[in-house]
């Protein structure tokens, strides 16, 4: 699995912290696409995944010059976009949904009442995750991040990440198995 | 059935992040073998690759966070020139050192004004006692602290602390009537022994030579600070008493 910093990260966040435009282009291309990833599956659509990347590359600007140093580069930058996709999430979560979004959901057969669709893609499965469980699997299965990782992005004990991870990852499989009992009611196949 | 228990575990074994002993526990269930099957494929799921935005999109975030730093740049810059913070504390040492330095050298000039001022007043006692034998002949005992012969006008003038105190008068008359009673009798008194070239008042202004003084004292006339000089011409004594300004308060014949 790739580590999630690279040897170029110090000279590239050097230089751009010393007002290098060039640097400071190259520093977000190197991380635009995890930043990328990290959002859409956090936000569960292309749109508000964009919405929030231009978000976290802004916040990554305006705090670069506080970086240093202490920790990865790589760690900052996913603190950084996931609070970004956290803060977008609280957002969405007061903003009024538009009548043809509700319209065109109901149409796709979800069950607008209670959230849960018939036929679920890994975004709607990732929906009914709780915010704070969603990031920890998103950033172990789709970041690649390993546990201690993941503590340090989240300021969370390592504990605490396998937990998360575990209850987000279990909250998905029964998801997608179309079955929303809690795993402490759920039958586990016999062998 | 498998708790949240079983699940941290599979779950922790699935990443990797299990110890050996786990792992085993783990492999020899076959409940656990199996949820480890299902978080597996919800694992892979999840990690199922993300369409990415276009190369447009992604420039153009990208190009619109770059402009934002060299805004913010600019806004910073705009907002407040570049200040060198150790030119600023360089400037604030300066600035509190000068405040010393100023404070020193103010007591430094009060405290050499006074050793001065003491130093004279020692001086014109112990002139006055040691030249008293020859002066002593010609002049009464009690104007001896003053004689304007045993000392020199100018610099007698010019320390105030040196001159005899009269006292205070509340009319010239009575100042006149004191001046008289200092001065020895007239045929004497009239043997000035030296010009005073210049008077300088206490404050330092030279007010100006005078011929034939023959007595100098301060006092105090109505309530202002004066000095009393007392010249002889002629055979005519005339007394002068001016402030320290030099400003003739009156003059009159003696």
């Amino acid at each position: 699995m790739p580590r999630i910093s690279g040897p170029d990260d110090v000279a590239l966040v050097a230089a751009a912290q010393a007002g290098d435009d060039a640097a400071l282009e190259a520093l977000l291309r190197l991380y635009h696409d995890r930043v990328y990833r990290l959002c859409r599956r956090m936000t569960g659509n292309d749109a508000d995944a964009l919405d929030a990347t231009q978000e976290a590359l802004l916040a990554l600007v305006r705090g670069l010059p506080r970086f240093d140093g202490r920790s990865s580069f790589a760690t900052w930058s996913y603190r950084v976009a996931t609070n970004t996709c956290l803060d977008e999430l609280r957002r969405r979560r007061r903003r009024p949904v538009p009548v043809d979004e509700l319209a065109s959901t109901a149409a796709n057969g979800m069950d607008v009442a209670s959230g849960v669709a018939d036929r679920l893609s890994i975004d709607d499965a990732l929906a009914t995750v709780s915010p704070e469980f969603r990031v920890a699997v998103v950033l172990r299965d789709v970041c690649a991040l390993d546990y201690a990782e993941i503590a340090e992005v989240l300021g969370v004990p390592p504990g605490t990440v396998r937990s998360r991870i575990a209850r987000g990852r279990a909250a998905v499989a029964a998801q997608l198995a179309g079955n929303r009992d809690t795993p402490d009611d759920r039958q586990i196949p016999s062998a | 059935m498998t708790d949240f228990t079983d699940d941290e575990l599979v779950s922790a074994v699935l990443d990797g992040e299990a110890t050996d002993e786990e792992t085993a526990r783990v492999y020899a269930d076959v409940v656990l073998t199996a949820r480890l099957d299902e978080l597996r494929a919800a694992r892979d799921t999840i990690a199922a690759p993300v369409d990415l935005p276009t190369s447009e999109q992604r420039d153009a975030l990208i190009a619109a966070a770059v402009t934002s730093a060299d805004a913010r740049a600019e806004a910073s810059a705009a907002a407040s020139p570049p200040i060198d913070v150790h030119d600023r504390h360089r400037r604030r040492v300066l600035r509190v050192a000068s405040i010393a330095a100023a404070l020193l050298a103010v007591a430094g000039l009060v405290g050499a004004i006074a050793a001065i001022s003491a130093r004279d007043s020692r001086k014109a006692g112990s002139t006055a006692a040691g030249q008293a034998p020859a002066s002593s002949a010609a002049v009464p005992a009690a104007a001896q602290p003053a004689s304007p012969p045993s000392r020199d006008a100018n610099s007698a003038a010019a320390a105030d602390g040196g001159l005899a105190e009269l006292g205070s008068f509340q009319t010239p008359q009575e100042l006149v009537d004191a001046v008289k009673a200092e001065m020895p009798p007239a045929p004497q008194a009239l043997q000035p022994t030296r010009a005073a070239p210049a008077t300088t008042s206490s404050t330092g202004v030279t007010c100006g030579s005078r011929d034939n003084v023959t007595y100098m004292a301060r006092a105090s006339l109505s309530g202002q600070p004066v000095i009393v000089i007392v010249s002889a011409s002629a055979g005519q004594r005339t007394i002068e008493v001016v402030d320290f300004n030099c400003t003739v308060v009156f003059t009159r014949p003696l």
